[in-house]
């Protein structure tokens, strides 16, 4: 069973994967773990989490990362078995260590250095590990596991790994440690006798049986945690009436992971797949599949039929294969959705840290952490969330003693909420602190010419200046916020995914901004043109209206080429054919029609030959499979089997406008 | 990352036996090689040493084909001794207490 190079990066690429999660999961649990500090299952959990990362860390040889996890590991069983306490300098440290695995993870990816600093902290770690016992140190309220010292019941436990094990990438041994690290005096029996004949003995399977024989005082559960990995497809007994037996040989003193070099440390966490779908979903979808080939069975069978009955007989079968494909579809998109709590979980760190650093007492919400999102989505939400958040901490919620002016509670409150609504996902990121300040922004767009001195502009044109290239409103400028790089930036990742962003803001109460993304990125409604012989896609998603064009409706403007006027409002024409080097025959323009278009810097009208007609459209990247092209967001296989391409209603206007600038838009809006 | 098991087989007339050199990972991955190599070692007639000096590691696939050469070996009245094993491979033996399967330098 030799693994070939794809097959080890794929499994490195699962423990990054799973690491981050382990890493995040760790991150969670220590926050709370700051208002429960005697919680064990949390530090249970804790220590898990490390431990899988270090298992992981040692199949793949990161030593930076496995000596790290090891001190941190050697930290958390040292508090679980309350041995030390969770004291908030501990929690602190433990914190700073989830930043370091993170940096160590990505340094391990890149090949790199291991991050500053890292020394520093596993000293740190080390130091709080060797510190004397005090008096108030608290012991956990259920043990689950015992240090040294002998003491504990004697309990036998037997193990056998299922034969496919290696088959998983584990390694059994790796478990049998595991469960000499939950007690003292420890021994292992090998029983070989299901070992065959070297001539017979396939290198695949796994013959081996251990007895493993250790005082402990951790109860059944926390011994069959253990096993956790292997579980289903071992046989696992532990008897507690069996005294430690003479044969063994006793296990070296020291650490849990001393009695094994770090190479040796078999991660379980390759082992698991990186996506995770229900049984339930799987056998639906074969279902599915079945139903297609008997619909496929039942084309054939009609083509072999006369006039009118075939012509029924095929008329069935693709309403079959139509309804089950869209049954598919939806199915197969459902494998791909997580739920959006997986961007949110990073947030109680964020916002704990930030209101620390800003003296601010803020709680954070999280609300509809379940709602599912596709996977392809949570990158992308991810930045521009923080963004926010931050810009909430850092702007939005006032410092106590202002709040306590205002007649509000010191402690802010910031909320993030996920909902489907409308076959869309709202996403709302709202703080109850001091609104936008309309009148900055008012001043902020007229110093930056956005704004004309005598245009009677409402509150909701005015707060829309936010998402514009380079404002900002902030008076102190931080490292978190307040340097006009961001929101522009926000509006822009979230419309990449056919998102939406608007904000609403009262004074004094606060803001809100809401999110609207699409169920999925793979699959998108579309508008079908033609331009010259060629089909292209508009996202729908992205157009505001489409209407033939009058020749007198076009005008050029000094510096701002064409444009079109639409009921009284200049926009920026864009001959797509012209854009994308399509040659056309002498073009009659009362023939074309006009596709508005909304992008991040305003209306942009989008001039094709004919609509063809909407649908959804499976989207295919060109970079997979072609290179990428500028303006066009992806392709897909249109109903005749031709290549469409999927415009980027946002990436052409910025190819077509490039140059005209800022002078040209304030020409623009001379002309109306 | 720990690097691939290497296996060398050098012929020890003067004393009567095999020397296997292990180095890398021994593991599932290159358990089918190793248990060639044994097989081959087995057939010689001769005792066999396997050097662990330069053995980065050893799991479960890896032990139970040295095991499966060590009995066949004792079967035909021959022995397997482990030569200079590695911090990471004295630790799994001495976890799971081989001392009657072969001997091993250092162990009674």
């Amino acid at each position: 069973m030799a693994f070939s190079d794809k097959d080890l990066e794929r499994f490195e690429a699962t423990f990054f994967e799973e690491a981050g999660e382990h890493v995040s999961a760790m991150e969670d649990a220590l926050i709370t773990l700051e208002t429960c500090p005697n919680d064990t299952e949390l530090l249970n959990a804790i220590f898990r989490a490390a431990h899988s990362i270090k298992g992981g860390a040692g199949t793949f040889g990161f030593q930076d990362l496995i000596r790290f996890a090891h001190v941190l590991e050697n930290l958390l069983d040292a508090l679980r078995q309350g041995r030390k306490r969770v004291a908030p300098s501990t929690s602190e440290c433990l914190l700073r260590s989830a930043d370091a695995l993170r940096g160590l993870l990505d340094a391990a990816r890149l090949r790199a250095v291991a991050p500053d600093g890292i020394e520093v902290l596993r000293e740190a770690l080390e130091r709080e590990l060797a510190a004397p016992a005090t008096e108030t140190q608290v012991k956990p309220t259920a043990p689950t596991a015992k240090d040294g010292g002998g003491e504990g019941e004697a309990v036998a436990v037997t193990f056998q790994p299922g034969r496919e094990l290696f088959g998983r990438g584990m390694d059994p041994l790796l478990v049998v440690r595991d469960v000499l690290a939950i007690g003292d005096n420890g021994s292992v029996r090998l029983d070989c006798s299901a070992l065959p004949d070297l001539d017979k003995l396939d290198p695949e399977l796994c013959y081996l049986r251990f007895i493993i024989e250790v005082r402990t005082t951790a109860d059944d559960a926390s011994i069959r945690d253990v096993f956790a990995f292997v579980e289903d497809i071992s046989k696992i007994s532990i008897d507690r009436r069996t005294p430690v037996g003479e044969r063994a040989a006793p296990i070296a003193a020291g650490g849990a992971s001393d009695r094994m070099s770090s190479k040796e440390q078999a991660g379980k966490t390759t082992t698991s797949s990186t996506v995770r779908v229900s049984t339930e979903k799987i056998d639906k979808i074969i279902d599915l599949v079945g139903e297609l080939v008997i619909a496929q069975s039942m084309i054939l069978a009609a083509l072999d039929c006369d006039g009118a009955d075939s012509r029924a007989r095929l008329r069935d079968a693709a309403e079959a294969v139509g309804r089950n494909t869209r049954e598919l579809q939806e199915q197969v998109m459902g494998v791909r959705m997580v739920p959006v709590g997986t961007v949110f979980r990073r947030f109680p760190r964020v916002v704990r840290d930030l209101a620390a650093r800003f003296g601010k007492t803020i709680a954070l919400h999280l609300e509809g952490e379940n709602t599912e999102i596709d996977r392809g989505m949570v990158e992308q939400l991810a930045d521009p969330l923080t963004h926010l958040v931050r810009n909430a901490i850092d702007h939005g919620i006032e410092p106590p003693a202002v709040r306590a002016e205002r007649g509000k509670p010191a402690e802010g409150r910031i909320v993030l909420r996920a909902a489907h609504q409308g076959g869309r996902v709202i996403v709302d990121i709202s703080d109850d602190g001091a609104g936008l300040n309309i009148e900055r922004i008012r001043e902020k767009a007229l110093a930056l010419g956005l704004l004309d001195r005598d245009a009677d502009a409402d509150d909701h044109t005015l707060i829309a200046f936010i998402f514009a290239p380079g404002f900002s409103t902030a008076q102190q400028v931080s490292d978190v916020s307040g340097r006009g790089v961001g929101m522009d930036v926000v509006k822009r990742s979230i419309e990449q995914v056919g998102g939406v962003v608007s904000v609403s803001s009262v004074a004094g109460k606060g803001t809100q901004f809401r999110i609207s993304l699409p169920l999925t990125t793979a699959i998108m409604d579309g508008l079908s043109v033609r331009i010259a012989d060629q089909t292209f896609v508009l996202p729908l998603l992205s157009i505001v209206e489409s209407f033939r064009l009058k020749p007198e409706h076009i005008k050029t403007v000094l510096g701002a080429g064409e444009v079109v006027r639409v009921r009284g409002d200049a926009i920026p024409l864009v001959r797509l054919h012209r854009e994308l080097g399509i040659a056309v025959e002498a073009a009659d323009a009362s023939r074309s029609i006009v596709c508005v278009v909304d992008t991040s810097s305003g209306r942009v009208g989008l001039l094709v030959d004919e609509l063809l007609g909407q649908g959804q459209v499976v989207i295919k990247t060109l970079e997979t499979n072609y290179r990428r092209i500028d303006g066009m967001v992806g392709a897909t296989i249109a109903g005749d089997g031709r290549v469409a391409l999927i415009v980027d209603p946002q990436g052409i206007a910025r190819r077509a406008t490039l140059g005209r600038g800022k002078e040209s838009e304030h020409v623009i809006r001379q002309s109306n | 990352m720990a690097s691939e098991m290497g296996v060398v087989v050098l012929d020890d007339p003067a004393n009567g036996r095999l020397i296997l050199y292990l180095s890398g990972a021994v593991n599932a991955g290159s358990a089918r090689l190793l248990r060639d190599t044994a097989r081959t070692c087995a057939d010689a007639g001769a005792g066999v040493v396997v050097d662990c000096s330069q053995a980065e590691s050893l799991d479960a696939a890896g032990l139970q084909v040295i095991i499966a050469l060590s009995r066949k070996l004792r079967a035909k009245n021959l022995k397997l001794h482990l030569s200079q094993p590695s911090d990471a491979v004295r630790a799994v033996l001495r976890m799971v207490a081989l001392g009657d399967e072969f001997q091993m330098d250092g162990e009674p």
